[in-house]
């Protein structure tokens, strides 16, 4: 029995391993791809503030020079959403023909954010060269804003330009094939984890073959497979912009050309993909730049014609291939569809034999289903949506960009940083729970002492933290951290030192919180242990004594093992419990100094309820789940926790 | 005989020392509880920083504020209201179903069981906004029977586990010599099982209360008007972004720790057994 099993598990694993592989690939696809087509947006929407900021720098024109100009681009590139010309504190030019000539308005927040990136780049003119700075980025609404100074030789600022531009369409790999990729792994993982009837391992394998053929899918309508972080790929990134230019303004060829020349392109490319508001720091170098002048300016349109043909190529073939594909897909799905009948039709005739049972859990179970299932699963749709902070917003589907904006963000060492708070809160839950054990532990085993005296008391007063409730706690804590009148404070200073600050210094405020739950959280350690110790019979004690053994042994071999079941299920609870303990950070700490304190629950809150940015708090609080689960399976697998309670 | 004194000698340095760091161990544990007392005895002016356990200037002008100045007895009720209700549905559904899950073998039990679990994990973050969602569209904002609702539903996934932990050590011969005489499940469940369990009934009650006594970020988002607060959104308010009125924040907590702290004494011999009798055996 167990030879055949292993023998059908092998081929089912490495098909499970090659889903697995492809639907990550298809995530990162999606990516990079939305990521090119940024890119592209952005050297078009450079490209057409070029001119502009050439005759504001040369003062060949007057203001209805410029106008001409700007007019003639926003006929030219429909995509062109707003345009404005900035010198000191008067418009130049402006979008809306009324403010043409005004100054600057500090109450519209456009306009003011325009003045701000003006003083921004003249501050930064004396260290790094000349580059348009990317405003604002909104991929699901499609938009981006774009902002080019306007120089006098090399270093003094005559004004400032912004183009508001649309981005390119993506049509999104995030389509119903890739739900239904995830529905047929998460139903193929289901079925070979049930043993409940003998139809799993052509189930699985029906599901996994779906997802196959959905992810083949995906992969063949992607093109440009191979060229993707390449250095060809940015250099094809420029032909497919020289391709348009040349297509829809050849009079920018030059300048296009000029810039790139000029090593201009490297750094946009190279950075803006990781880093998007964080000017670039040399990115890509010239090195890329010098191959970029050989083909820049005529060439770019020879390319283009180069790629059309091979894309119709491609297509032939993915064509035939999606046919066969289609026909596996139909042919498993029938298969699923005939063993789900008789699926379903199983489970109503256990409902008639079970009745009883049903009756009895129903009621928890309406519950249960009702305002913890149903909430779960609308914040777990919530992750995949921008979602507007008003109920009655129109959510956007923006498929896994939530996730990718909070992995993605790699730079581990700045607060806010998922990964950075990760670390917090692993650290966090570490040391708590290991002093909670430890100390409830020894607590527990001093007083089971039959003959330690007041023992009755002690326990009383030992379980007055957990009595407590707990936001009264953090209070208090907060209070006796507090500079001016904690009892803490006092108590350094009768030591002969300074008060000290806790909140201002990321590791007394890590060890304020740490403390507070300490406090809070060894009573029920205690209580557990004390309840396992006690239902331990003394005449094993006896019998190991009289066998010689010592203190030391009688602990390890006797207590320890037998406290195990007890404790097992107490540690793995109190991590989830600590690992989700909001009260005590955000009423103690509340994440200061400058948020290093935080950990990932309170974070997610504070971006749903103090940034409403309700979609991103959804995929972080998603994150969590995830992390607490494989942590849950993780444990349960090694401890066997929860052995024995299912018999 | 000689060798037998040393060692009780050495014992008796042993225990003293013992005694000793248990004894400072619990001050340490007590004095932020009575530092309370101290901050809610004294007033405003007289916070300085001393170790000292005496107001400097004993009052009870905050007990008194907070008493009659401020609808304390509003608050009061609108937490017990929510509280015992919380107490009294948790327990109901989780019994049955924790008896349910102990005695009987249908299709889904492990599932359901470890579906009670995996619900521990969910983020509260995620689930507030739809449990808002919910409220409010049952017309439950500002109401107490919204926060009764919830609180009762999370209070679940614990309470059964207990429960069923609980069920598991009482012997079964017990319901079966009561089948053989002809009671019906249900008589047996009521009339055996549940007087049975009295000390995990009273745990796992003791638990919903204190769930729905302390919860405070759902209470602070579902309920706005003054006169719906329970006490933890009430007192918050007293340290909160607009306030630093440590005497009165002080004062609400003694308040509102008196009532749950003597519960929690009351039964607490039930505490170890209720807890722990369903995860060891032998």
């Amino acid at each position: 029995m167990a030879g055949t099993r292993k023998n059908a598990a092998v081929p089912i694993a490495l098909l499970a391993a090659l889903c697995t592989v492809l639907a990550g690939f298809l995530v990162l696809d999606r990516a990079f791809k939305l990521d090119r087509q940024q890119d592209i947006s952005l050297v078009k929407a450079h490209l057409w503030l070029r001119p502009l900021a050439l005759a504001v720098e040369s003062g060949a024109g007057g203001p209805e020079k410029i106008a001409a100009l700007a007019g003639a681009d926003r006929r030219a590139d429909p995509r062109i959403g707003g345009l404005q010309v900035l010198t000191g504190t008067n418009f130049l030019y402006h979008s809306d023909p009324r403010k043409i000539g005004a100054d600057v308005d500090p109450e519209d927040a456009n306009d003011k954010g325009l003045y701000d990136n003006g003083v921004e780049i003249r501050y930064l003119l004396k260290s790094v060269r000349r580059k348009p700075y990317l405003l604002d980025l909104d991929r699901t609404a499609g938009t981006l804003a774009l902002c080019e100074p306007a120089l006098k030789g090399r270093r003094k600022s005559m004004g400032i330009l912004r183009i508001g531009y649309g981005l390119e369409k993506v049509r999104g790999a995030m389509d119903w094939r890739i739900w239904a990729l995830f529905l047929a792994l998460f139903l193929a993982f289901y079925f070979m984890q049930k043993k409940l009837f003998k139809w799993r391992w052509p189930l699985a394998a029906a599901c996994l073959l779906l997802a196959l053929a959905a992810g083949s899918l995906l992969l063949l309508n992607n093109e440009s497979l191979n060229l993707r972080q390449s250095r060809e790929a940015k250099l094809c990134h420029l032909a497919e912009v020289g391709a348009v230019l040349a297509r829809e303004a050849p009079e920018l060829l030059p300048v296009f050309a000029a810039d790139l020349k000029g090593g201009l392109f490297s750094d946009m490319l190279g950075d803006w993909k990781t880093a998007r508001f964080v000017p670039a720091g040399g990115g890509v170098g010239s090195a890329v730049g010098a191959e970029r002048v050989a083909w820049g300016g005529g060439s770019a349109v020879d390319l283009e014609a180069d790629a059309v043909a091979q894309a119709g190529r491609r297509q032939q073939s993915v064509r035939q291939l999606k046919v066969v594909l289609a026909v596996f897909g139909l042919l498993a799905g029938l298969l699923l569809f005939f063993i789900m009948a008789g699926h379903a039709l199983r489970s109503l005739r256990a409902i008639e034999k079970y009745r009883y049972s049903y009756i009895m859990v129903f009621p928890a179970m309406v519950g249960m289903i009702a305002l913890v299932l149903l909430p779960f699963l609308y914040g777990l749709s919530m992750a995949f949506f921008r979602v507007p902070p008003s109920q009655s917003g129109k959510w956007i589907f923006v498929g896994l960009q939530n996730f990718i904006k909070i992995l993605a963000d790699f730079h581990p060492l700045t607060p806010e940083n998922f990964y950075f708070i990760l670390l917090v809160t692993l650290m966090w839950t570490a040391i708590n729970v290991f002093l909670h054990v430890s100390i409830g532990l020894t607590l527990a085993i001093i007083l089971n002492k039959p003959d330690f005296p007041l023992k009755r008391v002690y326990r009383v007063l030992l379980i007055l933290p957990w009595a407590m409730p707990s936001y009264i706690t953090a209070l208090i804590w907060k209070g006796m951290f507090h500079k001016q009148f904690g009892a803490i404070n006092a108590f350094i200073k009768l030591l002969g030192f300074e008060p000290i600050s806790f909140f201002n210094n990321f590791w007394t405020a890590f060890f304020a919180n740490v403390a507070t739950n300490t406090w809070l959280g060894f009573p029920f350690m205690m209580v557990i242990c004390l309840g396992a110790l006690q239902s331990i019979p003394a005449d094993l004690y006896e019998a190991a004594q009289i066998d010689g053994a010592g203190k030391w042994q009688q602990f390890k071999r006797i207590t320890m093992p037998l406290l195990k079941p007890a404790l097992f299920p107490a540690i793995i609870l109190g991590t989830i419990w600590t690992f989700n303990m909001f009260n005590v950070i955000y009423l103690v700490s509340n994440g200061e100094p400058n948020r290093s304190t935080e950990i990932l629950i309170t974070q997610a809150y504070r971006f749903a309820f103090e940034k409403f940015n309700w979609g991103y708090a959804a995929a972080y609080s998603i994150l969590i789940f995830l992390i607490l689960l494989s942590y849950g399976i993780y444990t349960n697998r090694i401890t066997k926790a929860t052995e024995g309670v299912f018999d | 005989m000689e060798a037998k004194k040393k060692r009780s000698f050495r014992e008796r340095v042993i225990g003293a020392l013992l005694q000793f760091s248990i004894l400072l161990f619990a001050i340490g544990t007590v004095y932020p509880v009575l530092w309370v007392f101290k901050i809610a005895f004294g007033s405003q002016r007289g916070l300085s920083l001393s170790l000292s356990l005496f107001p400097a200037q004993p009052t009870l002008e905050n007990f008194n504020y907070i008493l009659f100045k401020k609808p304390f007895f509003i608050w009061l009720l609108n937490s017990l209201i929510v509280a015992a209700a919380t107490a009294v549905i948790g327990i109901f559904l989780a019994a049955t179903a924790g008896y349910a899950f102990s005695r009987f073998r249908f299709p889904g039990r492990t599932a359901g069981l470890l579906s009670f679990l995996i619900t521990q994990m969910f983020p509260g973050t995620l689930m507030m906004i739809p449990l808002y969602l919910i409220v409010n569209w049952l017309g439950l904002l500002d109401n107490l029977a919204g926060l009764v609702l919830v609180y009762s539903t999370s209070a679940i996934p614990f309470s059964v586990w207990m429960l069923k932990g609980y069920f598991d050590t009482i012997p079964k011969e017990l319901e079966e010599s009561a089948l053989i005489d002809g009671a019906s499940r249900t008589l047996i469940f009521y009339k055996i099982i549940l007087p049975l369990a009295k000390p995990a009934l009273a745990v796992t009650a003791l638990f919903s209360f204190m769930t729905a006594w302390n919860e405070y970020i759902l209470a602070a988002t579902f309920m706005n008007r003054e006169l719906s607060y329970t006490l933890p959104v009430a007192l918050r308010n007293f340290v909160g972004q607009f306030a630093q009125d440590w005497g009165l924040f002080a004062a609400g907590a003694i308040l509102v720790s008196l009532p749950i702290v003597a519960l929690f004494f009351i039964l607490q011999k039930y505490l170890v057994s209720g807890l722990t009798a369903g995860s060891v055996k032998g």
